[in-house]
């Protein structure tokens, strides 16, 4: 019996390492943040309404809704402003709503390609940021996908479509992600 | 601190001073800049690293947002290339360490066992909140610690705390403030430098100004003068320094001249001062001190004498008084005492002095000065001493002059009434009696007036009655006045007169009378054997002989005077020693009063002599007026009429007159009556001034002759009384004097009296006075001729005979005088005969009727054996020789 005991306890405990260290509810806090970090290092296109304050900054969830109500907590309160406006949550149950998101995260309950694709075709080219968390993601187009490496939230960029979407970011949003693609255009 | 600076030199001073300041501006000012310097090397550190540390943070926004720790890491690599930072440390919000980055450590992985400093602000501030600004920094233990607050979107992500090393900085200042200090160094030395050379400006002429103080103050001249050589206060300083000595100069030479005035004073003052310690020991002395207590010097004075007291007052006492008046009233005055001079002799000295004392009334010393009085006090005793020998002699005088009127008062009785009975006694012997009794009487008043005369002349009342005077007259008379004893004792009597002598000359008569007859006395005196020559000599001063010189001399041939005693005769009271009393008798009086006469009449008389060989007596008049107008005897009032004889008195004849006779003495009266009844003048007595008032108002008689002394109303004012009546006021009045005092005759002149007798009256002086006043008449007496009845021919005489008449006298004199009194002394009828047939030829020989008629009488009486009347003719002879004297001195006169 003991000797299953500290199999197990093996297995946990190697499991555990192998598993991020902090909480899956951490996880998506720290996710959740990430929107309002990213937006600071990113610049929407002159003529979105990005630069509209009175709009509010509209941050869509597709898929099943990992954050449970963190982003309402994380973004409810009058000072957690993304790029100064107001954030909107959106959880998206229709196509039509993706056009007018600026952040859209697309969960990942959406692993069949063909979703992301159709979701990828309403995003091509306009100014909305997909943010990802599933494997392999960015090179299917998602301008972000965010990764867990070492306890760390990384994320890759897709060059091609950041371009596409005329999103500008910083140098040093660059530097930090793992480019997929190349920022040179062709 | 400050004792050292006043000691250094000015110029020590100054060159301190100069470096002080400039030290300080030195210190001040590179202080500031280097203090602003490292402040400011500082701030460039800081500004330096803050510029890389804010981007560095900057880009530690995204890690620390990604909480990518190692892109953090990678980012505070970049702190590699700034320099000095040697750590970095990222904290994160929550203040944890988020990445490291230490230099030389390639790791920037941080753990939490980082033992990496503390953010110091973190230390300061645990509580998140409050943070000190977003860039600090702070220097501390050798390291400039910075703190940068991350903050990305207005939001604190985190902070960065740097450590950077300050080796290098401070290295920084370190060789800055080297350079700093080298440089101020440079500049203190220059300025040390700058300073030694300027102060000079300052300091030499003070240097100058006080080496030349010095200089004067050594040498003490105060002629020196520094000269300005500027218009600063150093110049004002060395004007005022120049203008002080001046004033110092001035000063030094009016005390100067001062203290010479005063040493001079000192010194050559005639009385002594001193100062006096209040032990006795004198503290300064001046010549004038020293001299007075016979000491060489005044610093013999202050070695020799240590305490007057002791060593100077005679008589303690008196010190202690001297001491005793200082302490009560601090001074004194003329204080008489006798001290000792140095040779012990005693002198007599005056001392004014004052005490000396200090605040306190301590007695410092006396102070004073001295004189010798013994001069004073020898004077003073003299002048007391001469004034009780002069009170003496007046009361002797006095009392001479009293006496002589005592004794003259019967004197006059004894004379008188002699001469009165000599007329009516006829007894021979009686006559002879008489005789003795009137030169015993002349004798006592000779004697008196020898007496009077001294005390005259000692009292210095003897006045000198020049008149004009023949000395022939007195030479014949001398010559017969001596000629008896002369040829008593055998003895040969020369009379030599000179020539030229004139008949008269301005002498007084009975002085010269008195000095010849004592000389010639003298000379008869005393010799015994040989000659007495008197003779005189004269010779005229000026061509007008008007004056002469006339010189007496007195010669005998006599016991002579022993070279000592030459000037003890003259002595009064004094005879010759061993001068046998008896044999010579005299008082002594005669040569002191004859001295004196001489003296008193400008002469000098001297004595040649050797005992044994006789003597010769000189009388020097060396000034002797001859008289320009004749005088006329007898008109001159208060002297009766020399040589009328009594013959002619005889003959005068007054009318009826009365006279009145005032005397409190009755044989006085009665004398004088007598001699007036002798002239036919009826007399009236009164006893004193009030009777003779009486009688005189109710008599009024022709003339009163007055005495003084009387009872009751004295001469004096009764004559008062007289000339002040108006009816009898007419009346002259004579005083009648016993007093022999010239003061008489003036007051005669100045009172009342008309005239004055001396007593004992003589009878033709008082027939004199009566002549003066009363009418009279002189008739010539018929000589009573002897029976031939020779008619007298008249006393007429020749021109020629008058200018002969000196020979005639001399030869008379000479010759005859001498021959008279032997023959007077032995009466031998042939003598007689043959001194009257010389007589009669001498008369005939000069046709002097005078002389060869009473050569004739004479003869007559002679042969006719009357021995009645040839005694008295014979006896008659000196009035005689008188009588040719008064026509010689008469004609000598009117020939002149």
């Amino acid at each position: 019996m003991r000797k299953c005991i500290t199999v197990l306890v093996l297995l946990v405990v190697t499991l555990l390492s192998a598993l991020p260290l902090f909480s899956i509810e951490d996880e998506y806090y720290r996710k959740a943040a990430l929107f309002k970090i990213f937006s600071q290092y990113i610049q929407w296109p002159k003529n979105s309404d990005v630069n509209d304050r009175s709009k509010p900054f509209v941050v869509g969830v597709i898929g099943k809704n990992p954050f449970g109500s963190i982003l309402e907590a994380a973004y409810s309160q009058e000072e957690n402003k993304i790029k100064d406006k107001k954030v909107e949550i959106r959880y998206i149950s229709k196509m039509e709503e993706i056009e007018s998101c600026h952040i859209l995260f697309i969960s990942k309950s959406i692993d069949k390609e063909q979703e992301l694709e159709e979701i990828l075709a309403v995003t091509r080219g306009k100014p909305i940021l997909t943010i990802g968390e599933t494997k392999g993601f960015a090179g299917k187009g998602v301008l972000f996908n965010l990764f867990i490496s070492r306890d760390e939230i990384r994320f890759e960029i897709n060059a091609q479509a950041l371009r596409e979407s005329r999103l500008i970011p910083s140098s040093q949003l660059l530097s930090v992600a793992k480019i997929v693609g190349s920022l040179e255009a062709p | 601190m400050m004792k050292f600076f006043l000691r250094i030199s000015i110029k020590n001073k100054l060159i301190l001073i100069i470096l002080m300041v400039t030290l300080l501006a030195i210190g001040i000012g590179f202080g500031f800049l280097t203090l602003h310097n490292i402040r400011s090397y500082k701030q460039d550190m800081v500004s330096n690293i803050r510029s890389s540390i804010e981007v560095i943070g900057d880009y530690c926004v995204l890690p620390l947002q990604f909480l990518y720790k190692d892109n953090a890491a990678n980012e505070l690599k970049k702190f590699q290339t700034i320099p000095h930072i040697v750590q970095a440390v990222l904290y994160d919000k929550k203040n944890d360490v988020f990445a490291v980055f230490k230099r030389g450590n390639e790791d920037g992985r941080d753990t939490n066992k980082e033992e990496g400093p503390a953010c110091p602000w973190h230390l300061a501030h645990p509580d998140q909140s409050g943070s000190p600004g977003i860039f600090s920094s702070l220097f501390k233990d050798n390291f400039l610690y910075a703190h940068q607050l991350v903050m990305g979107n207005g939001e604190k992500w985190g902070c960065l705390c740097i450590k950077a090393s300050t080796a290098a900085l401070r290295q920084k200042i370190r060789s800055h403030l080297f350079t700093m200090l080298t440089v101020v160094a440079v500049l203190i030395l220059l300025s040390y430098l700058l300073a030694y050379g300027l102060q000079t400006i300052i300091s030499r002429p003070i240097l100058e100004l006080a080496a030349v103080s010095k200089e004067i103050s050594e040498i003490q001249d105060y002629s020196v003068r520094v000269h300005s050589k500027g218009t600063d206060e150093i110049g004002v300083l060395y004007d005022e320094f120049d203008h002080m000595l001046e004033q110092i100069q001035l000063r030094e030479m009016e005390r100067d001249k001062a203290e010479k005035k005063y040493r001079d004073i000192f010194e050559n003052a005639a009385y002594g001062i001193f100062q006096l310690s209040p032990q006795g020991r004198p503290l300064t002395a001046n010549p004038a001190f020293a001299r007075i207590l016979g000491y060489d010097s005044p610093e013999e004075v202050l070695t020799g004498l240590t305490n007057v007291f002791e060593q100077i007052y005679v008589d303690k006492e008196k010190g202690n008084e001297f001491r005793e008046l200082m302490e009560k009233s601090d001074r004194i005055k003329d204080f008489e005492f006798k001290a000792y001079r140095k040779d012990k002799n005693i002198v007599y000295l005056s001392q004014t002095a004052h005490a000396v004392a200090d605040e306190d009334q301590n007695l410092l010393y006396y102070e004073g000065m001295l004189e010798d009085i013994s001069q004073k006090k020898y004077l003073e005793e003299l002048k007391i001493a001469k004034e009780a020998a002069e009170a003496a002699n007046r009361a002797k005088s006095e009392f001479l002059a009293n006496m002589s009127h005592e004794i003259r008062t019967p004197m006059n009785a004894i004379m008188g009434f002699s001469e009165l009975l000599w007329k009516q006694v006829e007894n021979e012997k009686h006559k002879e009696y008489l005789k003795t009794i009137t030169s015993s009487g002349q004798i006592l008043l000779s004697l008196i007036d020898d007496i009077l005369d001294l005390s005259k002349i000692e009292a210095g009342k003897l006045e000198i009655n020049y008149k004009p005077t023949s000395p022939h007259a007195i030479f014949s008379d001398i010559e017969s006045i001596f000629s008896q004893k002369i040829d008593q004792k055998g003895l040969e009597f020369r009379l030599e007169i000179d020539p030229d002598l004139p008949g008269e000359l301005l002498l007084d008569e009975v002085r010269i009378r008195q000095i010849l007859f004592n000389l010639v006395g003298n000379a008869v005196k005393f010799t015994h054997q040989g000659y007495i020559k008197l003779s005189v000599q004269q010779s005229f001063h000026k061509s007008d002989h008007s004056s002469l010189k006339l010189v007496f001399t007195v010669e005998d041939t006599g016991i002579g005077i022993p070279a000592d005693q030459k000037e003890l005769i003259f002595d009064a009271f004094v005879q010759q020693k061993n001068q046998d009393i008896y044999q010579y008798g005299g008082t002594g009086l005669g040569l002191s009063i004859t001295r004196r006469l001489v003296e008193i009449m400008g002469g000098k008389i001297s004595v040649a002599s050797e005992k044994g060989k006789g003597s010769i007596f000189r009388v020097v008049f060396s000034k002797v007026e001859v008289p320009s107008l004749p005088s006329i005897p007898g008109l001159a009032a208060d002297t009766p009429i020399p040589g009328i004889p009594d013959e002619e008195i005889e003959s005068i004849r007054f009318q009826d007159s009365l006279v009145l006779v005032v005397d409190d003495v009755a044989s006085n009266r009665v004398l004088i009556k007598e001699f007036l009844q002798s002239v036919n003048i009826s007399c009236l007595e009164a006893e004193n001034g009030q009777q003779a008032l009486q009688y005189a108002r109710q008599y009024k008689p022709d003339l009163v002759i007055m005495d003084i002394r009387m009872p009751v109303l004295s001469g004096y004012e009764a004559t008062a009384f007289i000339k002040a009546d108006e009816q009898m006021k007419h009346i002259p009045v004579v005083m009648l004097t016993a007093s022999v005092m010239k003061e008489q005759e003036d007051e005669v002149k100045q009172d009342n009296f008309d005239g004055f007798l001396r007593k004992p009256v003589n009878r033709i002086e008082l027939i004199a006075q009566l002549m003066r006043f009363l009418p009279h008449s002189i008739r010539k007496k018929t000589r009573e001729t002897v029976e031939t009845g020779e008619k007298k021919e008249p006393e007429t005489i020749s021109r020629e005979t008058q200018s002969q008449l000196p020979q005639i006298l001399g030869i008379l004199e000479n010759r005859f005088t001498g021959e008279w009194k032997r023959v007077s002394e032995v009466f031998i009828l042939d003598d007689v005969e043959t001194f009257a047939l010389g007589i009669i030829n001498l008369g005939n020989q000069y046709r002097l009727s005078l002389l060869s008629q009473w050569g004739e009488k004479l003869l007559k009486e002679i042969r006719s054996y009357d021995m009645e009347n040839s005694p008295i003719t014979l006896a008659s002879f000196p009035e005689l020789v008188k009588k040719i004297n008064v026509l010689a001195g008469m004609s000598s006169n009117l020939i002149h």
